[in-house]
């Protein structure tokens, strides 16, 4: 096909118009899928959540619970839900509480009697949530919590996993 | 680049079908008049491309899908927007589809050796209308809820094989939870990979046997004023079809994206159910009709249609294309898209000259607003049909809890005082003036009756009057302070000290703070309390919550506020 300038405008016009829809549609397109980018689309109650009565947790041994809070998932609100577990310990005069959540990859620690194991890449934890072994890079977290007239109440948190220093998610 | 070029081309080849692609001899030259098919297929894309961006957020469930129709709306980047656009790039489909096919009967492309591209044509234009039909419902809203159902009813009502098609369709007896997935599988799988198939030949088809040239020039005139597609064709499509999709743009800004109506509730009644604009030719043709002819609209007429036109190139075999030469068949076009106009200008000025229509309109958008405002605040599991104001949940559970023994407006029982207007300067004068009345405490069986209680003290209506204001201001309400203080004063000379003590318990109740906040909520704890009705106490409050007794005060409360 021979080239004309009438051919050369014509061209111009087709790309222009195809590029100009196309760019109308693309970039509301990507801020559209960059939606959930930095925004905390999963929320759990950030107050403390009653987890049982102190004495019916064992002494010198970890007991695991779930932790009962507030959650808004995107548009859902569910007002009391489990949003995670803690392993929790009675000493005298202190408790241990700390997230289930391995602080490598995040798969759920076991207590193993003397210590705590993760089933996924072999992380192992003192009873103090010390790192003992594996490829995580920090102790278990420990969860903030308190006694309110003899029963335990604890703020659930997650971190992020992976990191030596302890940042929420 | 050039280089680049040369490596792929050795390895893929694509030069030689691109180029044939591009530059295919339009015969008789490139016209405006051939945009429209090209301008479908745009459109088509735009739809695929939005259709696939909405079902990153959207979620086929019948707890769910008003609420993530309602995130994509109100909370995700541009999601309005690209639903808008979803929205009406179906509507400009439509009207693009109906110009496409007028074209293409005008220009007699139905004909030898065109016929089976026809078909085609006319089964991917069911599709088209398949894609609105199962995308209405999506949203999970009155409208698409109402609006669909009256659809599956009517495939419902086709004698012998009806019945089991609408259960498929549905997904069962009734719309549930199989209900949307099936909807959405379609809408998203099944017809987009039909039109994409049927597409595919029909553009084979189309390249085969190229454009139809205006019937009135000679084959070999055509031949010699040939343009290539790209570009003399291609600027016209390109162009057509921006201007299209700045139609669509300006719509969806000015509606501000699709409409979204309130969530679906096969308890709630939407009166204003009517279907998409383009098939309401079908929907005031079904009010013409007694129900005995229903299959006239729902398999005689579509059906019909749909065998004329698949059989229209072997039943018109005249060898001209030329509009004059099949003035018949073209009676009959264009008198049946006449008749469809003609039903949907109806159907628009009835809803238009009907004021209730309007008014109805009016509410449905306002529940649709109430909703949308709800939802901020959270939706609850089990969707958002429990999305409600406080006043809608305090009525739920009065209705619950007190409706078993106290009426109010109309419903409930009547073994204790009627509570519509409780508290107001009208409900107690009206109590004062006689007490045991049926709806206050002369209701059957009431200890108040039984055990004397309360006489009529036969007041004077200054001295009821003077009595109310200062129960207000003991209710900490707004009052007339004279009249109040005259009211004080009835209360110490007037008897009512012989059973009523002021500050502590006595015979009857201890009237200091009567039917305030703190006094109400005690009665909503414990009625027997000795300062309240003591050991004449016949009311059993229900087991409550604390943020359900706020709740029921606040409501109660409300009831009197300012009366």
């Amino acid at each position: 096909v021979e080239a004309t300038p009438r051919r050369g405008f014509l061209s111009i016009v087709a790309g222009a118009a195809l590029a100009v829809a196309g760019a109308a549609l693309a970039v509301p397109a990507v801020l559209y899928l960059l939606f959930p980018w930095g925004r905390r689309t999963v929320e759990t109650g950030d107050d403390f959540s009653p987890v049982g009565p102190l004495a019916s947790f064992p002494v010198g041994r970890f007991k695991r619970v779930e932790v009962i809070s507030r959650r808004r998932d995107a548009w859902t609100l569910t007002p009391a839900v489990a949003v995670g577990a803690v392993w929790v310990r009675r000493e005298e005069g202190a408790v241990h509480v700390f997230s289930t959540v391995c602080p490598h990859l995040a798969c759920d620690v076991e207590w193993k009697g003397t210590s705590f194991e993760c089933p996924c890449h072999e992380s192992a934890y003192a009873p103090d949530g010390a790192r003992l072994a594996g490829p995580a890079r920090r102790g278990l977290d420990p969860l903030e919590h308190r006694v309110r007239d003899g029963v335990l109440e604890v703020r659930y948190v997650r971190f992020k996993p992976d990191t030596a220093e302890r940042t929420p998610a | 680049m050039g280089r680049l070029r040369d490596w792929l081309e050795d390895r893929v080849g694509y030069r030689q079908p691109l180029e044939r692609l591009l530059y295919e001899p339009v015969p008789g030259g490139a016209r405006w008049r051939y945009v429209f098919g090209s301008a479908l297929l745009f459109t088509f894309g735009v739809q695929l491309v939005t259709g696939v961006l909405l079902a990153f957020h959207y979620t086929p469930s019948a707890t769910d899908a008003w609420s993530s129709v309602w995130y994509i709306q109100e909370n995700v980047t541009l999601g309005w927007f690209l639903r808008g656009l979803h929205h009406f790039g179906a509507m400009a489909m439509v009207v693009l589809l109906a110009v496409h096919a007028l074209q293409t009967f005008a220009s007699g492309a139905y004909k030898k050796p065109r016929e089976l591209n026809w078909i085609v044509g006319v089964l991917m234009a069911g599709i088209v209308l398949a894609f609105a039909l199962t995308g209405y419902l999506l949203p999970w809203d009155q409208k698409g809820y109402y609006a669909t159902k009256v659809a599956t009813n009517m495939v419902g009502s086709v004698p012998l094989v009806g019945e089991a098609l609408q259960q498929v369709i549905q997904g069962g007896n009734e719309y549930g939870q199989l209900t949307l997935p099936r909807f959405y599988a379609l809408h998203v799988f099944v017809l987009p990979g039909l039109l994409l198939g049927l597409l595919g030949l029909h553009l084979w088809l189309f390249r085969r046997h190229g454009v139809a040239f205006p019937a009135h020039l000679a084959p070999e005139e055509a031949v010699r004023r040939a343009q290539p597609f790209w570009p003399h064709q291609a600027a016209r499509d390109g162009l057509f079809a921006l201007a299209v999709f700045a139609a669509i743009v300006a719509l969806t800004v000015a509606y501000r994206g699709a409409p979204i109506f309130a969530p679906a509730d096969p308890a709630r009644p939407f009166d204003v159910a009517r279907p998409e604009w383009y098939f309401l030719f079908l929907f005031q043709l079904m009010k013409y009709l007694p129900g005995d002819w229903e299959i006239l609209t729902t398999v005689v007429l579509p059906g019909g249609a749909l065998l004329f036109l698949c059989a229209l190139p072997f039943l018109d075999r005249g060898p001209s294309r030329a509009l004059a030469a099949r003035k018949g068949f073209a009676a009959a076009f264009f008198g049946a898209l006449a008749g469809v106009l003609a039903l949907t200008g109806l159907a628009l000025y009835e809803d238009a000259a009907d004021p209730a229509f309007a008014e109805k309109i009016a509410a449905a958008e306002k529940e649709a607003a109430k909703f949308r405002a709800l939802a901020h605040q959270g939706i609850p599991p089990e969707g958002p049909t429990a999305l409600a104001t406080p006043e809608e949940k305090a009525e739920r559970l009065f209705a619950d809890k007190c409706g078993t023994c106290h009426a109010y407006q109309g419903k409930g029982a009547k073994s204790a005082p009627d509570l519509t207007g409780w508290g107001t300067r009208a409900w107690i004068a009206a109590f004062l003036k006689n007490p045991k009345a049926p709806d206050k405490y002369g209701y059957e069986k009431s200890n108040f009756v039984k055990k004397g209680g309360m006489p009529d003290l036969k007041l004077s209506p200054q001295e009821i009057a003077a009595l109310v204001e200062w129960i207000f201001e003991e209710a900490g309400e707004p009052h007339d302070r004279k009249l109040a203080a005259q009211g004080r004063k009835a209360f110490e000379t007037g008897g009512c000290d012989m059973c009523h003590a002021y500050g502590k318990p006595f015979k009857a109740p201890n009237l200091q703070g009567w039917w305030s906040r703190t006094w109400l909520e005690k009665m909503l704890r414990d009625p027997a309390d000795p300062n309240l009705f003591g050991e004449r106490n016949q009311m059993k409050v229900p087991p409550l919550a604390d943020g359900e007794r706020k709740l029921l005060a606040d409501w109660l409360l409300s009831l009197r506020k300012g009366r």
